[in-house]
């Protein structure tokens, strides 16, 4: 089963095989969640997104015409989902709360190689700033980062789940990372200062 | 390159940027994650999906409204040079050859009056010809005519040896002049849109024995390295063939005489170089280096590292599917761009994802850069 494409399980979830649709959900949730996570800025919103997407992908298997693939396809849901969250909130805050779940992500997996307290709380610092740069972009923006530069997606894949040329995924992602740029610039953060402010 | 620059983050930002990982889960609420989808699905609770779930989602981000849309540019960036060279630049092209040839006009203006003379005289002779749209000015046949014009002009000449001498490399230099000067005109008269060339006949090798420049402007020899003839394109210079323009526009940039910028129809017997294939897609991207050359970065940028990586990572990371554990990946490129060799540790090294991994990178592309190698280490291709 686990060596079966996505494609097929698509085929198989059609005729109705809920268990091959269940193969599909546990190669692609981390990923969905993931990128929840960086959209939304809470775990919790994440999770329920993330089953959502599922739910709603198999509802719309129907309508998936195979033009793309399966998981870009997920993927598409799973970013509209998440605007739509991030719609109904209420304004927000402006900055990145300390329990921010993007931060910990990053930090908890290298707890263990920090020598010394201060160069975690560098780290902290400088995830905190280049969380605050990347809530600084608009959704459009956001979006199309994390998904390339943070998701590792190709830009004919973020076109596909984006429906923008591949050129414009392009444009995105450098627009994006100029503002990060200038954002981490203005708080210290420039080359030849050992990234640090 | 300060436009790439711009994009470029700290060491410490790039980093977190390509590794972040998803939030610690424990694998068993994974699992029940999505038992718990399966069992809704089961029990028949699949979500309503509206259409709208389903479109593309974000606005335009303003100022994208001028990207090419993807049926011109479908594909990489290098497809949206291409497309931007068979469309818009073809006109671009025609101009700036017609400029260049200007200068170069000026720069010969010491002939530059009697090639005027001689171009509309050759407008009339045999040696000019018209096929399917393309003027063709054949030398040898120039030359010929008029040597029997000196012939019949003979008797009120001087019969000084060196004067004679003299005045045949002159008629020589007309010659090439003549054909220039009728190339521009056709040129700036058609546009891009009759396709007009100057081929030159056989006699073109005796052309050096024209002089090149003016000796006060010797040609640097950074300048001739920068033309190589062999690259060039070896069909005619037409309309059809904008890289071939390109590459005509920068050998007059980089200080080319005007032989060697018409030797470009002669060519292909003396390299023994082919034109390139339609829709090779190796040899277009060769087509497009010229025009790139005007600026190699010593190594590439940032951006280009990250926009490459970006192109790649996500095939790279299917090859991993299933594993527990992210693998490591080394790229070392050459400085054509491509890559050289793909280097796989971790645990999809010494399995089939490494092959697979090795592929994923193998199709990756930078920029051309000045040093011999460039490596990126340590990509983490996570499942």
């Amino acid at each position: 089963m686990a060596s079966r494409s996505d494609r097929e399980l698509v085929d198989a979830a059609r005729n109705g095989d809920a268990d091959a649709f269940g193969v599909l959900v546990r190669r692609h949730q981390k990923r969905i969640f993931r990128l929840a996570v960086h959209l939304l800025r809470n775990a919790t919103e994440a999770e329920d997104v993330t089953q959502e997407t599922f739910m709603r992908a198999y509802g719309a298997l129907g309508r998936f015409d195979g033009r793309s693939e399966p998981f870009t396809w997920m993927y598409r849901i799973a970013v509209n989902l998440s605007l739509n969250t991030i719609r109904a909130r209420k304004p927000t805050r402006r900055s990145t709360s300390a329990d921010d779940p993007r931060i910990e992500a990053l930090l908890v997996e290298k707890r263990a190689a920090y020598a010394d307290p201060s160069s975690l709380a560098a780290d902290r610092e400088l995830a905190r700033t280049l969380c605050d740069a990347l809530d600084e972009l608009s959704e459009t923006l956001r979006t199309t980062l994390v998904l390339v530069s943070i998701d590792g997606l190709s830009h004919a894949e973020a076109s596909d789940i984006l429906g923008c040329p591949e050129g414009t995924v392009a444009w995105r992602v450098h627009e994006a990372r100029k503002k990060l740029r200038a954002y981490l610039d203005k708080h210290g953060y420039a080359f030849g200062s050992g990234d640090q402010p | 390159m300060k436009e790439r620059d711009e994009a470029r983050l700290p060491e410490a930002a790039e980093a977190m940027l390509r590794h972040w990982p998803a939030p610690k889960r424990d694998e068993a609420d994974w699992e029940a994650s999505a038992e718990a989808v399966v069992n809704r699905l089961k029990e028949g609770a699949g979500g309503a999906v509206s259409n709208e779930l389903l479109a593309a989602p974000l606005p335009a981000e303003p100022g994208e409204g001028r990207m090419p849309r993807r049926s011109e540019a479908d594909g990489s960036l290098a497809e949206m040079a291409r497309a931007r060279l068979r469309q818009g630049a073809a006109q671009e092209d025609a101009a700036a050859i017609a400029k260049a040839s200007f200068t170069l006009m000026k720069e010969e203006n010491r002939i530059g009056a009697r090639a005027n003379t001689v171009a509309a005289a050759a407008g009339s002779s045999s040696a000019e010809r018209k096929e399917d749209g393309e003027v063709v000015v054949d030398l040898e046949q120039a030359r010929a005519e008029q040597a029997r014009q000196q012939e019949r002009e003979a008797p009120t000449r001087t019969t000084d040896s060196n004067t004679g001498r003299l005045a045949a490399a002159a008629l020589v230099a007309v010659g090439i002049a003549a054909g220039v000067a009728v190339y521009v005109q056709s040129v700036s008269h058609s546009g891009s849109a009759k396709p007009t060339a100057v081929v030159l006949g056989p006699a073109a090798d005796r052309a050096p024995e024209t002089p090149r420049r003016p000796q006060s402007e010797p040609m640097a020899e950074d300048q001739e390295k920068s033309i190589d003839v062999g690259d060039l394109p070896t069909g005619e210079i037409g309309a059809e063939s904008s890289a071939g323009r390109a590459r005509a526009r920068v050998a007059k940039r980089a200080g080319a005489a005007p032989e060697e910028k018409v030797a470009v129809a002669d060519e292909p017997a003396a390299s023994g170089a082919k034109p390139p294939a339609p829709g090779d897609a190796e040899d277009e991207d060769e087509e497009l280096r010229p025009a790139l050359d005007e600026a190699v970065p010593l190594e590439p940028s940032t951006g280009a590292v990250s926009s490459a990586l970006g192109g790649s990572l996500g095939a790279a990371r299917r090859c991993v599917i299933g594993h527990e554990q992210a693998s490591t990946a080394t790229v070392v490129f050459n400085s054509d761009g491509r890559v050289k060799s793909v280097l796989v540790s971790g645990p999809a090294s010494g399995t089939p994802a490494e092959a697979c991994i090795k592929n994923a990178f193998q199709a990756m592309r930078l920029p051309r850069f000045g040093k011999p190698t460039f490596t990126i280490r340590g990509i983490t291709v996570r499942p």
